[in-house]
């Protein structure tokens, strides 16, 4: 669920040329983007506030507390603070840093295909190929008349000597299909670029197969392990992008101790520590722990607890690009390396108004300016009546 | 209903009854874990029984190949004990000796200990395990060339261990299709019984927190601290009068007369010594009759305090507390012996012997059951002096705050809880209207009065017992 960047660009080069307003670049509308993604994003926080304090309809799609919740829950993350030396300080889950710009980590190639037994039959696990295939490889499954059971292949010797996982009857000249496994490790790219299981977990992840977006409900990423819930079609080349999630603020933190249930840590200012860490009644205790927040770092106490934190934390959304090849001198859209607008599709209309007025001070306009700041201002009257 | 299926009990009829949850080993191997579903979290110390820390364990493991026959898994039980062939050769001193035994044992795990088969001399460890017959092994002591076919024995030190809260991982290998099993001790059982009866207070909390916080609620938003600290409190106000929260101990009044107080002790119900039958007979608090000063400076001729060399005041005995213990307390109370009088036994010869000649007694000191007073310089109870080497019960009531264990209130007073805990937090809210604040606190007050009118526990069968003496005739 995502804004494509694309359309947001089109329809916005499309509002400017009708109006014969100018021309609006790729960076300029990459900047634009982002500042008006944010824009919206901040405004979710004070909306929230305000809506608590209304009552709300209670009925299917007109709840507006519900309906934020759903725009912001985009957003919503869980990760894992770390300790520090093994103390009761805690860093952040793991931000790591670098450009925004895709990792191109390419898997090996997920692929499907027959191969064929020679004149010997065999009863062990040892099977014989007529012919040398290079694109069998270990971890395929393979399936066929005499193949009994879940049989992968173990070890492939010179592409045509295959060890089977288990000892088979197959007679002899048969045809059997290979299938790549359904579960892949991210590995290097070509540039050598790598990536951590960590960093992984933090961070926003794109699939292509072969320049198309792979949805994201046909996998799942679990550390550097991609299971994917649909074989990706024959001879893809799979880029997986890697896209760092930015800290924006903290919400709860719970803290478990082995089986023991998850329990909430309560967040307390430095003022009132002390008293809490001397009063009989409140002292904290690991049933009911408290930290304070400073300098992106948690301190809980009680001091025994080092380990166990995990945190809920809302991040930014992350910046749009529109890439591009130039081909005849002109702007083609990249959509491998290009990264869409990540607010909820219902900001579509207030995305490209937002763009419009930021075009309309960049291209000097102030009608359109005015005309966009107009129709904002009356979608916002219209949200919070 | 056997099973926890959803409702309000968590364990099965075995956890509570027989404090015991087993498991069923599917694959052999070691290091496989049995994560505790009791509601009550378990304690660890050691599983090595040599270890002091043993003895903090709340439970044991115990091991079974039928689930019928259960032996505790301990350093020398089967499953963490196995035998080897030591090498004919033997083996020299290093961090990573190879050893290669002829039959393969698949019991043997890293960290096990490496000694002669009397147990008596320990070579080393085993660090990892390279397959059923060979072991890379740290040894300390070195290994005599043996003959062929005399045995080594290995041992795991701490066959299981409780790495993290509630889950225990088993180190000693163990078979397949065999048994496993947490089996609580009997008196972390005996405290689990009947525990359905109460609220925890932590659950208290944290239904507060859901059912009564929350925006378009009448608390929108509240620190959890303040939850807890009104929680706590209000626990500790119904203990001293309305839960049944009465702790008791039996104790031997000694030759000092005095009985230190108890840790948990807030007030005292009732002091009584108990006579030959096991019946209590009240002892009263002397109250008029004497005190125990909280000091006795030493005074100078002109009844000046002296002073050490610190400036503090020069203590002396108090004349009167010895006076108290030497005394002859028939002589207050002018009663009988109290020796002559147990509760089912009434010589009549002694009262009818003095019949008609105890006119005048002062009744508040006419007992025969000996004093107390409560000595707060030295936390102690002292007790009259025939009450020496008498067995003593003191009742008394502590605040449910003391122990982890305390911290639970009856459900029948739950919801005074409650009540109290929002009564609190709206009397101390700014911006809270005065008539929300007297609603919760007539809520609160009525439901503190239903709850300690339930837990009276009047039955009506008690009531028809006491009335059928209306119709005893008074001659």
């Amino acid at each position: 669920m995502a804004i494509n960047v694309n359309t947001v660009y089109q329809t916005v080069l499309l509002i400017l040329n009708k109006e014969q307003r100018g021309y609006m670049t790729p960076v300029e509308f990459n900047r634009t983007g982002e500042q008006a993604q944010l824009e919206i994003f901040e405004t979710y926080f004070e909306s929230l506030n305000q809506q608590l304090r209304i009552p709300q309809a209670d009925a299917d799609f007109s709840d507006r507390v519900t309906t934020l919740d759903e725009k912001i829950s985009l957003f919503k993350e869980f990760g894992s603070a770390i300790s520090i030396s093994s103390s009761n300080v805690f860093n952040l889950p793991q931000q790591y840093s670098g450009l925004l710009s895709a990792l191109s980590l390419t898997t090996s190639l997920p692929n499907t295909g027959t191969i064929t037994t020679n004149n010997n039959a065999t009863t062990t696990t040892q099977l014989s190929l007529a012919t040398a295939n290079t694109s069998i490889q270990v971890g395929m499954t393979v399936t066929g008349v005499g193949i009994v059971g879940d049989v992968t292949i173990t070890f492939v010797t010179n592409d045509q000597l295959v060890t089977l996982s288990s000892a088979q009857t197959i007679a002899a000249n048969t045809s059997l299909t290979y299938t790549s496994p359904l579960v892949y490790t991210i590995s290097a790219n070509a540039a050598g670029q790598t990536v951590t299981a960590n960093q992984v977990d933090n961070s926003v992840v794109e699939i292509y197969a072969s320049g198309t977006l792979v949805s994201a409900t046909d996998y799942s990423v679990s550390g550097l392990t991609i299971t994917f819930y649909v074989q990706p079609a024959l001879n893809r080349i799979l880029t997986v992008n890697v896209y760092p999630k930015q800290f924006y603020k903290l919400g709860s933190s719970f803290y478990t101790s082995g089986a023991l249930p998850a329990q909430e840590i309560e967040r307390v200012d430095a003022s009132s520590l002390y008293h809490m860490l001397s009063s009989n009644l409140t002292q904290p205790t690991v049933t009911y722990p408290i930290y304070t927040f400073k300098n992106n770092q948690l301190t809980v106490y009680p001091t025994s607890i080092t380990s166990g934190i995990t945190l809920s934390y809302m991040r930014r959304p992350l910046n749009p690009v529109w890439d591009f090849t130039v081909s005849n001198n002109a702007y083609v859209f990249n959509p491998l390396t290009s990264f869409d607008f990540e607010l909820h599709p219902a900001e579509q209309t207030e995305l490209i108004l937002k763009i419009l007025l930021y075009a309309g001070v960049v291209i000097k306009d102030p009608q359109i300016v005015q005309i966009a700041a107009s129709q904002i201002a009356q979608e916002n009257q219209n949200q919070q009546r | 209903m056997s099973i926890p299926n959803g409702g309000l009990i968590t364990e099965t009829n075995r956890q509570y009854y027989a404090g015991a949850q087993q498991k069923y080993i599917t694959t052999a191997g070691a290091g496989q874990t049995i994560t505790s579903t009791f509601d009550t979290p378990l304690i660890f110390g050691s599983s090595d029984v040599s270890n002091n820390s043993y003895l903090l364990n709340s439970f044991k493991i115990f091991t079974s190949p039928n689930a019928l026959t259960w032996t505790e898994l301990t350093s020398d039980a089967a499953v963490s004990t196995t035998t080897m062939l030591a090498p004919a050769a033997g083996v020299a001193l290093g961090t990573s000796q190879t050893i290669v035994i002829l039959i393969a044992n698949t019991n043997v795990v890293p960290g096990m200990l490496i000694k002669n088969s009397t147990g008596t001399i320990t070579y080393g460890s085993v660090t990892s395990v390279t397959s059923s017959t060979t072991f890379i092994c740290n040894i300390t002591v070195a290994i005599p060339a043996l003959i062929a076919g005399v045995a080594l024995r290995l041992n795991s030190p701490s066959p299981w261990a409780m790495l993290t809260a509630n889950i225990i991982t088993i180190a000693s290998y163990l078979a397949a299709n065999t048994y496993i099993k947490i089996q609580l001790n009997q008196d972390v059982i005996n405290q689990n019984y009947g525990s359905y009866e109460y609220t925890r207070l932590t659950d208290v909390i944290d239904n507060f927190l859901i059912a009564y916080v929350g925006a378009g609620k009448i608390i929108p938003s509240v620190k959890r601290t303040d939850v807890i600290f009104h929680a706590k409190r209000g626990l500790q106000e119904f203990s001293y009068d309305t839960l049944k929260s009465t702790r008791s101990q039996e104790l031997s009044v000694n030759n000092a007369l005095s009985i230190i107080i108890p840790q948990d002790y807030v007030n005292y119900v009732r002091l009584s010594w108990t006579d030959g039958l096991g019946v209590q007979h009240t002892i009263y608090p002397a109250n008029e009759l004497t005190t125990n000063p909280s000091s006795s400076p030493v005074q100078d001729s002109l009844g000046v305090p002296t002073q050490d060399s610190q400036d503090a005041n020069i203590q002396g005995t108090s004349q009167t507390e010895a006076a108290w213990a030497g005394n002859d307390p028939r002589r207050i109370s002018g009663a009988f012996k109290r020796e002559d009088i147990e509760a089912n036994v009434l010589i009549n010869g002694q009262y009818d012997a003095l019949l008609g000649q105890r006119y005048g007694l002062e009744p508040q000191t006419s007992q025969k059951n000996g004093w107390f007073t409560i000595n707060e310089t030295e936390g102690t109870f002292n007790f009259s002096s025939e009450l020496k080497n008498q067995i003593i019960i003191l009742e008394y009531i502590s605040d449910g705050n003391a122990y982890d264990l305390d911290m639970r209130i009856p459900k029948m007073a739950e919801d005074a809880l409650y009540a109290h805990i929002v009564h609190a937090i709206v009397a101390t809210s700014a911006n809270v209207q005065e008539y929300i604040v007297r609603r919760f606190k007539q809520e609160r007050s009525a439901k503190l009065r239903n709850a300690k009118i339930r837990l009276s526990n009047i039955k009506l069968d008690q009531i028809i017992q006491v009335m059928r003496g209306k119709s005893k005739w008074i001659k």
